[in-house]
């Protein structure tokens, strides 16, 4: 049933994360207060790119003071620049035994996801931290930046071990108590919440981050009559609680879980396009990198 | 539409089983697999609007049901071999297995075996029965009957040393109302049928052979055995007859055979031809022996290969005669070198009725003629009817040669003879026929009624001349008169019936067994009577049946196929 996560060597592609060079993850704005990166922030100062004329007061650099306008106008102006500072990311990842489930489970697209948004987001000189979570939460890994950085990521993440069930709400709910600087929460998880995907999605509307919401789905998830044993009338026990359920398996009875699993993916993603959260399923059966390439449009993902 | 395999009834029965037994297994299905999943929250879901099969309420996979029972009632089907209904028009079938001694030949009865075999696969199970025709006629297979049975019941049959019994079959299909409307027998073997039985059959019965002509095994065998008074006069001989017959290209030569008497060599017999195919051994001791005649080289049909004879046997009886009867009565004795006048130890007396001589000795009585009313009065034992013991009488004491015409006259009143059972023998004469003037003393028959009724009452009859299975008649020719007393041979041995089959008939109650030989030139020369039309089955049936059964398997298959893939594609539980 459950399987362990992969080693360090097994997921840590030399090949995979070059292949990621061209990707990048870009908010629209962030908040100020960290340090000096390449994410557009909503401070205007000590940058590199002219954004603007402001009159000069007390206080102001006087290296900005425009002489030339002085000269012409009379009037003491200095230039405004746009400040580009770091966008902190945080990696929220589901070790639930849902997620170490079948032959190829979850957990394995999970860690290369993770560690893929980890390269990107180190790339680009921003802070990436590491949060795991099933029934508690747990902080794998400050956030820090600098490409020496993803080699620890990678090892925290391999340590990660199955635990216990999916509970994403307090999760969500616990990232937001620790009042951390408001950055991109990465939630990579199957979103199997007991408590409803209504509840999921209240938690996430309540938290100041923005969102990137990885949902890992396996083709069994999609079309179970496909699995060998999902035959006649069958006894389905839950991989976490335990909890069985008695199903005959007609083909009506496929066709309505069908309707209610698309339901689900359908509601996740209404949610994120209405909150402007970045959306991504991924297909555990499937390649990866294929669908982060298809992901990244452009080249890039703008939150 | 039939079944080669199973009748109506049983089929019907089958497929209603199979059926109730698929709604039961589909009722009793509740095994769940237990199946592990991360989605249980969605088939929680999923299972609200359609909840789980429950004891007597879960049967809704309907349309599975179906598929399953079409499967099944296709193979049981495919099974039972249907055929294509009646190629025959209706006609009934009598299957005579000839199990004969004219299918002795090695192979011939398994071929025989085999064709019946495969012409039972074509004809319907209700139109057909299956007769074994060996010694008697007996029903192997009934109509209606499954003909996997057939195999049962012939195994270890084997053709008995009998001629073919078919001329019993034919008169049955004679019989009014024996058999259905129309009917064909069809013979599987070499019976012969002859012009004779075909003429009287009535025109719904056909008579047709399994097999084209068959030519005629090469073969060589006794058809005819039997023994007469010596011709040389001496009354402790006989002489024997031997008749030969063949087939093919073996001629018969009498020194074709060995002869054996009582299991020794018979050496120093005198042999005559007897033309055509004959010979006769003269002056055999007629002292009781089994003579055993059989032929030297052994030929394709065994059962004719040998015959035995039991030889009569003859001794000197000792006879008194009591002297109140004159003596003319002592004069026949002494000229009967068989019979010896003796006064002492007698063992048969003559004598006036009413004497004290001889005591409870068996006796011949003379009375006057009016304390008698017929001329001859004799009490005989055993189960015979009044008829036959006085045909008896009047052959085996010499009396149908008296002269009953002059001595009724002479008498003035009937010369009858009146026969009635006793425990014991006798014999009650008119005393005066004694008198020359009636002129039976002087009489041809006179001598012969002597010495016969008194070899008579001591029980000792006749010879015979064989036992032949299946057949009563004597040999008779106009060379040879052999003595054959025919059914009173068999009577004496206490059968009704002729001996079935050659081989030994025990006497009942113990005693001296008789041999009885085949002795059919029937059988020997291979007759097969009138040549018969060949039967062949319609083509129709001769495909049909095999070629629908494997359709059907092949249609249950190709089912059997989609349902797997069905399952698998999840299109049913």
């Amino acid at each position: 049933m459950g399987m362990a996560a992969p080693t360090v060597d097994e997921f840590f592609d030399t090949e995979f994360l070059t292949s990621l060079q061209g990707f990048s993850l870009w908010a629209r704005r962030i908040i100020s207060g960290g340090r000096h990166a390449e994410q557009l922030s909503k401070d205007k100062g000590a940058g590199l790119e002219f954004a603007d004329y402001k009159a000069y007061v007390p206080g102001d650099d006087t290296r900005t003071i425009d002489w030339n306008i002085y000269r012409r106008l009379g009037r003491v102006v200095v230039k405004v620049f746009e400040e580009r500072q770091e966008l902190p990311v945080y990696l929220l990842v589901d070790r639930s035994s849902s997620m170490y489930f079948e032959d190829a489970p979850k957990i394995g697209v999970a860690l290369k996801v993770a560690l893929a948004l980890a390269s990107i987001s180190l790339s680009q000189h921003d802070s990436v931290g590491l949060f795991s979570f099933s029934d508690n939460l747990e902080m794998k890994l400050k956030n820090g930046s600098g490409q020496g950085r993803l080699m620890r990521v990678a090892e925290r993440l391999a340590e990660l071990e199955e635990q216990g069930a999916t509970e994403l709400v307090q999760a969500i709910e616990g990232v937001e108590r620790l009042r951390l600087r408001r950055g991109l929460l990465v939630v990579i998880s199957d979103f199997y919440d007991p408590a409803g995907l209504d509840a999921v999605l209240g938690s996430l509307r309540q938290t100041r981050h923005r969102l990137l919401l990885v949902q890992l789905i396996g083709n069994h998830d999609l079309d179970p009559a496909g699995r060998r044993d999902m035959r006649g009338d069958v006894r389905l026990r839950d991989c976490e609680s335990g909890e069985a359920v008695d199903v005959s398996l007609t083909p009506a009875i496929l066709a309505s879980y069908r309707a209610i699993v698309n339901d689900f993916n359908e509601r996740l993603t209404t949610f994120a396009t209405g909150h402007g959260a970045a959306f991504l399923r991924l297909n555990t059966d499937e390649d990866v990198l294929p669908q982060l390439a298809a992901a990244f449009e452009a080249g890039r993902i703008e939150i | 539409m039939n079944f080669a395999n199973l009748s109506w009834p049983w089929l019907l029965a089958g497929a209603a089983g199979l059926a109730g037994l698929l709604y039961v297994l589909q009722q009793l299905r509740i095994r769940y697999t237990e199946v592990a999943v991360p989605t249980a929250m969605f088939w929680r879901e999923a299972a609200r609007d359609a909840p789980v099969r429950v004891f007597r309420r879960r049967f809704r996979h309907w349309l599975a049901y179906l598929l399953s029972l079409l499967i099944c009632l296709l193979l049981w089907l495919g099974l039972a071999e249907p055929r294509v209904d009646d190629p025959e028009g209706g006609q009934y079938h009598v299957l005579f297995l000839d199990g004969s001694a004219h299918m002795s030949a090695p192979g011939d009865l398994e071929r025989a075996i085999e064709r019946v075999r495969d012409d039972l696969r074509r004809l319907p199970d209700d139109q057909r029965e299956v007769i074994w025709g060996g010694a008697r006629n007996l029903k192997l297979l009934n109509a209606g009957e499954e003909s996997l049975l057939f195999d049962r019941r012939v195994d270890g049959l084997v053709p008995e040393g009998a001629p073919s019994a078919v001329a019993d079959q034919l008169d049955l299909l004679a019989l009014p109302g024996a058999y259905p409307e129309a009917v064909r027998l069809v013979i599987y073997g070499r019976a012969p049928v002859s012009e004779e039985a075909l003429d009287g059959l009535p025109e719904n019965v056909e008579v047709q052979r399994a097999q084209g002509p068959e030519e005629p095994v090469p073969n060589r065998g006794i058809v005819a055995m039997g023994l007469g008074t010596a011709a040389s006069g001496r009354w402790d001989t006989v002489d024997v007859l031997v008749r030969v017959a063949s087939a093919g290209d073996l001629s018969t030569l009498p020194g074709d055979v060995e002869l054996s008497l009582d299991g020794a060599p018979l050496s120093g017999a005198v042999i005559q031809d007897a033309p055509p195919d004959g010979f006769v051994l003269r002056d055999i001791p007629a002292a009781g022996g089994l003579l055993e005649v059989r032929m030297s080289e052994p030929d394709a049909l065994p059962a004719d290969d040998m015959a035995q004879l039991r030889l009569p046997e003859r001794r000197e009886l000792r006879v008194a005669v009591s002297a109140s009867l004159g003596s003319v009565l002592a004069d026949a004795v002494q000229a009967d070198p068989g019979l010896l006048l003796a006064e002492a130890d007698p063992e048969v007396v003559f004598r006036r009725a009413g004497e004290a001589f001889g005591g409870d000795l068996p006796a011949v009585e003379f009375a006057p003629m009016n304390e008698q009313e017929a001329a001859f009065e004799i009490r005989y034992t055993g189960n015979l009817d009044a008829e036959s013991a006085l045909r008896d009488s009047l052959q085996g004491l010499g009396l149908s040669l008296i002269d009953g015409a002059g001595m009724a006259a002479e008498a003035g009143r009937p010369v009858s003879v009146q026969t009635s059972g006793g425990e014991t023998r006798s014999i009650s004469v008119w005393l005066e026929l004694l008198d020359e003037r009636f002129n039976f003393t002087a009489s041809r028959a006179f001598p012969l009624f002597v010495t016969r009724t008194a070899r008579w009452l001591t029980e000792e009859d006749a010879a015979y001349a064989y036992l032949a299975a299946g057949r009563l008649a004597p040999e008779d020719s106009s060379e040879f008169a052999l003595t054959g007393p025919g059914d009173s041979a068999t009577r004496l041995l206490g059968a009704d019936l002729p001996p079935a089959r050659s081989g030994t008939l025990e006497a009942p109650g113990g005693g001296l067994s008789y041999p009885v030989s085949l002795l059919s030139a029937a059988v020997t020369t291979g007759q097969t009577g009138v040549e018969l039309p060949a039967f062949a089955p319609a083509a129709a049936g001769l495909a049909g049946p095999s070629l629908l059964a494997l359709l059907l398997i092949l249609a249950a298959l190709a089912l059997l196929a989609f349902e797997w893939y069905a399952y698998q594609r999840g299109m049913m539980p």
